[in-house]
């Protein structure tokens, strides 16, 4: 992104509502461009400070170049960390090509100079993580983390075009159980030890804190609760800006200095999207036990039926997540929702 | 309650051990290395644990403990056959000592200063900090002088601050070392105003306070060091121990500290604990606390005018003014308070700090049970 395009960007975010912002940074890797993400982190600083704004920040990053003078800024300026562990040496070995002992050697660099709850790491499971659920559980536990986010793979980029490393929504669900199943006994060891997807599910169930979370928005948090800034695009979420890259720019919002935020909000076919995407009214979330904790995910949707809305008997979003909310509200009604409830 | 250190039984093979305390004998093998197993009976051997200790003696590779008992949670460092608990799950007492070594020979000295492996040290603290419960309310940091380690200080407060961030940090320091800006402003950023300084005043008068820290220019540089704290944004308490030639100019202490300190956030008035080079000068340093009782309340008095929060240590209630008691605190550590027969029926033994269980405290003539 060049340095101009990046002033635009700020100058958009800037002038949407929200009073706090997150500013999330990806690539590609940003550490190899730390200029461009210092000169965007100044400048949204400066701005949060003239409007009475607040601005936080996550680099995600495979830490590879991570050094002490880039700790120091990352310290100074409150920008957290956000980087990828596949779980024991071979596995995330053989997703990332043998980082494994750089990754985790980075880590505990990155936990000195940022603050160790101020560095988190997410997996990637794959066909390769069938079956080692328990395995990427230790190894987060012995790396000193305090949470896991047990996620389901995403299917763009790479992982579409790695055939047979795709995960199905079954077994995904059957891993997951086992995951936290696994971490609730080692709750009882002593070991405190969250799953996040739960966690925030959770918060979602019994509390009144917003989730913010975009999967649980409705209408669609696509858009709404987050916006992905590509080249001088702006992009409706992460997956809307894969989609783009593999040849559909259906959800490219805004083009940076052709549309305001406000022209971009009011766009009709953006408007078109949220109407459709209230779940409250969408056939078969409508009538759904766990509809108000859940949310809509139009790209996704979009990608699998062609359909923003989506037939939800055949939505992996809807199985995958009907299939969370049965484990956790079973959970609820035993003694381990003490330790559930500790997560929020 | 517990001591700090214990002895162990011989170990097969050598090397220093930092781990938690767990009872669980069925973690995960990738992470039981993080831990020793603690369990009353000796019984089977579960792989990979850094090391099995138990209160009875069996056979290899169990280890006898003696000396103390250990919890869940606990973090521990064994060297040979000597423990030490480096950390209590729900202690509010825990206190790291980072270095033996000290730029003063104080007169009442607890714990007087030797030199020390500090390089050793400082990599067994790293490595138990990451293994302490992050609810952690408050962590003290004292020596020796831990500002000798300088540059090693401020990694230290980093790490705290990067492995403990709910955790206030208290650090003892006679602060001399802070009168470099450079440094004061260097541990200033690493801790966030999560640091609080407690710092010893012995006198208002420059040559009383160097013949009791035992060296020239202490007074001086301690002023400028703490100035320069408060100029950092670093908290400031100030320490005045209760011995004989301190407590004789009590009054003018706390005017100094009111016209010339008062952005300290805290005065702690203390009772001596007889060890160390207290205990070897205990006759001319110790002194009845009835008799100067009138004066530490007039000094608290003149702190109370000044808005600065003040607290009595170690001084038992029966020895006090009633408008004493609102200031005074239960501040000896859990594991070493201990109280007299004559507390027994005492109404008030709950609300009181006790005595000193590790030395030979003298006791105060006006000791007495209190009976509503």
């Amino acid at each position: 992104m060049e340095y101009e395009v990046a002033d635009e960007a700020v100058d958009f975010m800037f002038q949407g509502p929200s009073q706090t912002l997150k500013v999330e940074f990806q690539g590609g890797e940003p550490l190899l461009n730390f200029s461009l993400v210092q000169h965007i982190t100044e400048a949204c600083e400066e701005r949060a400070a003239a409007e009475g704004k607040r601005v936080e920040f996550v680099v995600c990053t495979n830490l590879s170049e991570f050094t002490p003078s880039i700790g120091a800024y990352c310290r100074s300026h409150n920008i957290a960390i956000s980087t990828s562990l596949d779980g024991p040496p071979d596995l995330h070995n053989a997703h990332r090509c043998n980082s494994h002992a750089l990754v985790v050697a980075k880590i505990d660099l990155a936990r000195e100079w940022v603050g160790a709850d101020r560095v988190s790491a997410l997996m990637t499971p794959t066909s390769l993580s069938l079956g080692r659920v328990r395995d990427i559980i230790d190894e987060y536990v012995a790396r000193g983390f305090s949470s896991i986010f047990l996620r389901p793979l995403n299917p763009y980029g790479y992982a579409t075009l790695a055939q047979g490393l795709s995960m199905s929504v079954d077994e995904w669900l059957d891993c997951y159980r086992e995951g936290l199943d696994y971490i609730l006994w080692l709750n009882r060891r002593g070991i405190r030890f969250r799953e996040e997807f739960a966690a925030i599910l959770l918060r979602r169930i019994l509390t009144n804190v917003p989730a913010g979370f975009v999967d649980l928005q409705s209408p669609s948090g696509a858009g709404t609760a987050v916006l992905v800034y590509f080249g001088d695009s702006v992009y409706l979420s992460d997956e809307s800006r894969m989609l783009a890259a593999m040849g559909d720019d259906r959800f490219r919002l805004a083009v940076l200095g052709r549309e305001t935020f406000a022209e971009a909000m009011r766009s009709p076919t953006f408007v078109e999207l949220l109407l459709s995407t209230m779940t409250e009214g969408v056939p078969m979330c409508h009538e759904c036990a766990f509809q108000p904790y859940c949310g809509a995910d139009p790209v996704g949707h979009y990608r699998e039926q062609k359909d923003v809305v989506g037939h939800k008997a055949f939505s992996e979003f809807c199985k995958r997540h009907m299939g969370v909310f049965v484990q956790l509200f079973e959970l609820l009604e035993t003694p381990a929702s003490k330790i559930l409830t500790g997560w929020i | 309650m517990q001591g700090r250190l214990f002895r162990v039984s011989p170990a097969l093979g050598g090397g220093t051990i930092v781990a938690k305390v767990t009872p669980y004998p069925d973690l995960p093998q990738r992470v039981r290395r993080r831990y020793i197993l603690y369990s009353e009976t000796a019984g089977t051997v579960p792989l990979g644990y850094s090391a099995y200790v138990s209160g009875e003696g069996a056979s290899q590779p169990w280890r006898r403990i003696s000396g103390t008992s250990l919890s869940e949670g606990d973090v521990v460092r064994i060297a040979g056959t000597m423990g030490e608990v480096l950390y209590r799950r729900g202690s509010d007492h825990n206190t790291l000592l980072v270095t033996e070594r000290c730029n003063c020979s104080c007169e009442m000295c607890v714990q007087p200063p030797r030199t020390s492996d500090d390089r050793t040290l400082l990599a067994d603290l790293h490595r138990a900090i990451t293994l302490f419960a992050k609810d952690t309310t408050v962590l003290g940091i004292s020596g020796g002088e831990p500002t000798l380690l300088r540059g090693e200080l401020v990694r230290l407060l980093r790490w705290l601050r990067s492995y403990l961030p709910a955790t206030r940090l208290h650090l003892l320091s006679n602060a001399r070392l802070f009168r470099y800006r450079r440094f004061a402003a260097d541990v200033g950023k690493a801790t966030d105003n999560m640091l609080t300084v407690g710092v010893p005043l012995n006198s208002d008068v420059p040559r009383l306070h160097d013949e009791i820290a035992g060296s020239q220019h202490a007074f001086d540089e301690t002023v400028r060091g703490v100035l320069n704290l408060h100029r950092h944004g670093i908290a400031v308490e100030i320490r005045v121990v209760l011995t004989r030639s301190i407590v004789a100019r009590i009054e003018g202490i706390a005017g100094f500290i009111r016209r010339n300190l008062p952005f300290a956030c805290h005065v702690a008035f203390m009772g001596m604990e007889t060890v160390g080079n207290a205990a070897a000068n205990v006759d001319r340093l110790w002194v009845d606390p009835a008799d100067f009782v009138d004066r530490l309340e007039s000094a608290v008095g003149i702190l109370r005018v000044a808005g600065i929060p003040t607290s009595i240590y170690n001084l038992q209630l029966c020895l006090l003014p009633r408008s004493l008691w609102r200031v005074a605190r239960r501040s000896i550590s859990d594991w070493k308070v201990e109280y007299l027969p004559v507390c027994l029926g005492c109404a008030q033994r709950h609300a009181c700090c006790g005595f000193f269980g590790t030395d030979g405290m003298r006791a105060s003539r006006a000791i007495a049970q209190i009976t509503e």
